[in-house]
């Protein structure tokens, strides 16, 4: 597998232009190391108190966070066959365990045809938006993930696509997704029209 | 201003509307435990408060119960009425929720001052005795509720851009100041208040104007849901609110998770209903014939099934 993480370096790039002021924002994209070349594009502070500037240790956390998602649920199931159980570790117990329950299949691509060769992510991008108190700290963060990947399988052509939100609270000492709102939508050789398409939501984002 | 002061008692009910979207927010807030901020950043539209010891588990199958306020805002603290009174039911599970319009003159044991108007609560012990009252009355608890007044609805219409009603009937109202024909009206704040506030068009006055508040409340769910389909919308919308509003015993995170999940609802799978009254002693109107066993189909889990 690939090599994945290090997203704090890129989130570090983005120190320089993230939002200062209540609804200031980046548009210049950064690499997050991950092994489809996930893009962190903006970084937003919508603070209902003073101006702020996304803090670099929330927004690294983050970054890293989505990293883990993607890589664990996403690109080791494509790889595998399976999801990186691990990644549940990014999430908070209540999300975890309908992320890997009911909305598995939206969640994750355990059971998807397994790739034969590289995974080409025609789009992959992290927008993130934070919300900050009448202090100014940083209480929710939202992800918006844009996921466009192609993958060669046995027989053709894996086309994948997923959109949505993850949003990140403080848990357990660290940020963790404690909701989503995610789409997907397969197509390709091996995928049933029951794996076709879905949508999840979960937590605060419901 | 100066005129909507002059007629407080009508411009009270004006303010439900708006709180509609935060009142479903909120309903669910129980389930996290917030900090207090005691003080907004910028002018206060609303204030939202956790008035009572019940507090949401996180269940989905646990309906919740939210009340919305609209005050006269006479001038004083402790003197504002309670005109404008709206029990909002959520039921998570179901993804239905109710609205429960409840006139104002509806005659209310107030715990600690006996039997008076339910809306005189609030001048008499606030929020927290108005809530407490309310949920006397209908039997149900209610944990947290919110209240604004003529300015802060003002501001919180023109705040979020407007709000767009399809106007029932016509409108010829010189007391609220609602001039308006029937179908879509993109309403500014003032307009707003004119339309939750218009009770002289129609033969049963406060009654028609209650049911007509939480229309409003429903358009501004529908809209709000349209602008804010995602999490980055909501986030920018809680920013907005956030620095308009006073929280006494959640925080913003938990307000963010309450408004999430309230726009979660479709207004399709809102009931608005009025609590039945009928005339009673002096002014005070009686709970109707059929008033308790609404309550008790309400109460059960907030949809109604059976009215």
């Amino acid at each position: 597998m690939a090599t994945v993480v290090a997203v704090a370096m890129c989130a570090s790039a983005l120190a320089a232009c993230s939002g200062g002021s209540s609804k200031a924002r980046s548009s210049k994209a950064a690499p997050i190391n991950s092994s489809v070349a996930l893009q962190l594009t903006t970084t937003n502070v919508e603070s209902a108190g003073p101006a702020v500037a996304f803090p670099a240790d929330v927004r690294d956390q983050a970054a890293q966070v989505v990293n883990s998602y993607v890589e664990g649920a996403v690109v080791t199931a494509l790889r595998t066959g399976t999801s990186d159980p691990r990644f549940t570790q990014v999430f908070t117990p209540d999300a975890a365990a309908k992320a890997t329950g009911p909305d598995r299949a939206v969640v994750t691509d355990d059971g998807v045809e397994k790739t034969t060769g590289s995974i080409d992510p025609s789009k992959a991008t992290v927008a993130l938006t934070a919300l900050a108190d009448t202090a100014g700290h940083v209480v929710l963060v939202s992800a918006a993930l844009t996921l466009e990947l192609r993958a060669p399988v046995a027989g053709g052509t894996l086309h994948l696509t997923r959109l949505g939100d993850l949003v990140l609270a403080p848990s357990g000492g660290a940020w963790r997704v404690a909701g989503y709102d995610l789409a997907v939508t397969r197509d390709g050789p091996g995928v049933t029209a029951a794996a076709a398409s879905g949508r999840a939501h979960e937590g605060p984002t419901a | 201003m100066t005129l909507l002061r002059r007629h407080p008692v009508v411009g009270a009910l004006v303010i439900a509307p708006l709180c509609a979207l935060l009142a479903v927010a909120l309903l669910f807030a129980a389930w996290l435990h917030g900090t207090r901020i005691p003080f907004a950043s910028g002018a206060t539209w609303f204030s939202v408060e956790k008035v009572g010891q019940a507090h949401y588990n996180g269940e989905p199958t646990q309906p919740v119960f939210f009340l919305i306020v609209g005050n006269d805002s006479r001038g004083g603290p402790g003197n504002a009425r309670g005109d404008a009174l709206h029990l909002v039911g959520v039921n998570p599970a179901l993804h239905k929720a109710t609205i429960l319009d409840i006139p104002r003159d509806t005659s209310a044991q107030i715990p600690g001052h006996g039997t008076d108007k339910v809306n005189a609560a609030l001048a008499y012990g606030g929020l927290a005795l108005q809530a407490q009252t309310v949920a006397k009355l209908v039997g149900v608890d209610v944990p947290y509720a919110m209240t604004t007044d003529f300015d802060g609805f003002t501001a919180l219409i023109d705040g979020v851009g407007g709000i767009d009603v399809n106007v029932p009937f016509p409108m010829h109202d010189t007391y609220s100041g609602a001039y308006f024909q029937p179908g879509v009206v993109h309403m500014n704040g003032q307009q707003a208040l004119a339309f939750c506030r218009d009770r002289h068009d129609f033969p049963t006055g406060d009654l028609q104007r209650s049911e007509d508040q939480g229309t409003f409340m429903l358009a501004a769910l529908a809209q709000l849901r349209a602008q804010n389909p995602d999490a980055t919308g909501t986030i920018h919308l809680l920013a907005l609110l956030g620095r308009h509003v006073q929280l006494d015993g959640i925080g913003l995170g938990d307000l963010y998770r309450l408004v999430r999940l309230g726009l979660a609802f479709d207004p399709s799978q809102v009931r608005n209903v009025r609590v039945p009254v009928t005339n009673g002693t002096g002014t005070n109107l009686a709970l109707g014939s059929d008033a308790q066993s609404l309550f008790r189909d309400f109460a059960d889990d907030a949809v109604l099934e059976s009215h």
